[in-house]
């Protein structure tokens, strides 16, 4: 259990983050301020929110937990975590790609929101998802 | 306007998350616990009721067993008394 968590963790959860960092990386190598803002302002951390919860959905519906009601609470948590950075993200792409001025520090922070609550429901798959390979 | 809906989605998202995740916790602590009292079997972990039930069921099933035994004992011994009485001889005694 404890080793596919640890292998979930590194593998999606942490190496998702990596070209985020990669940008922080590259501003502080520039010299530049390293913001909140200046990084997730766009919405990247967004996707990189979906594909986690793409992820929990999937590892969900692959095994035979047989708790419900907390098969319920995660899988539609992640669809709504799915549908919600989605729709967040199309919205902030259209705006930065037409130019038109959007409030980029509350993108930023809804990302950081949205990322979050994504890693929890993911997690909270995951550790559904072993109960149920483990009773097997 | 649209930002206050996003934070009071955000709100409800983060109560959710954070129930989903504590109740998942539970499950797996739920489920180690089992797991490591040996109370897992094949179809999966079994709770305290459902032992008890086992239980009961193998012991009527002993019962059944013992109950079988007697009746076969009694037949036995009905067999060598009408044996004994036709061959004239008293029966061993115990």
């Amino acid at each position: 259990m404890f080793e596919t968590f640890l292998k979930w963790v590194i593998f999606r959860a942490v190496l998702g983050l990596l070209p985020l960092a990669f940008s922080a990386f590259r501003m502080w190598a520039e010299h530049r301020s390293v913001t909140l803002e200046a990084l997730f302002s766009r919405g990247e951390l967004l996707l990189v929110a979906c594909a986690l919860s793409a992820g929990g959905i999937g590892e969900l519906m692959a095994s035979s937990a047989k708790q419900p009601i907390l098969r319920l609470l995660l899988g539609g948590g992640s669809v709504v975590c799915l549908m919600f950075g989605a729709l967040t993200y199309s919205h902030v792409s259209a705006q930065f790609s037409s130019s038109v001025p959007y409030d980029q520090s509350f993108v930023a922070v809804v990302s950081c929101f949205v990322y979050a609550f994504s890693l929890a429901f993911a997690a909270g798959c995951v550790i559904l998802a072993e109960i149920g390979k483990k009773k097997l | 306007m649209t930002e206050t809906a996003i934070i009071v989605a955000l709100v409800v998202l983060g109560i959710w998350a954070v129930v989903a995740l504590a109740a998942s916790i539970v499950a797996y602590r739920r489920f180690a616990r089992a797991e490591a009292s040996g109370s897992l079997s094949a179809g999966g972990a079994i709770t305290r009721r459902e032992q008890i039930e086992q239980l009961a069921k193998a012991v009527a099933k002993a019962s059944e067993a013992v109950e079988s035994l007697r009746v076969e004992q009694e037949r036995l011994e009905r067999l060598e008394r009408e044996a004994m009485r036709r061959g004239g001889l008293e029966p061993a005694k115990a």
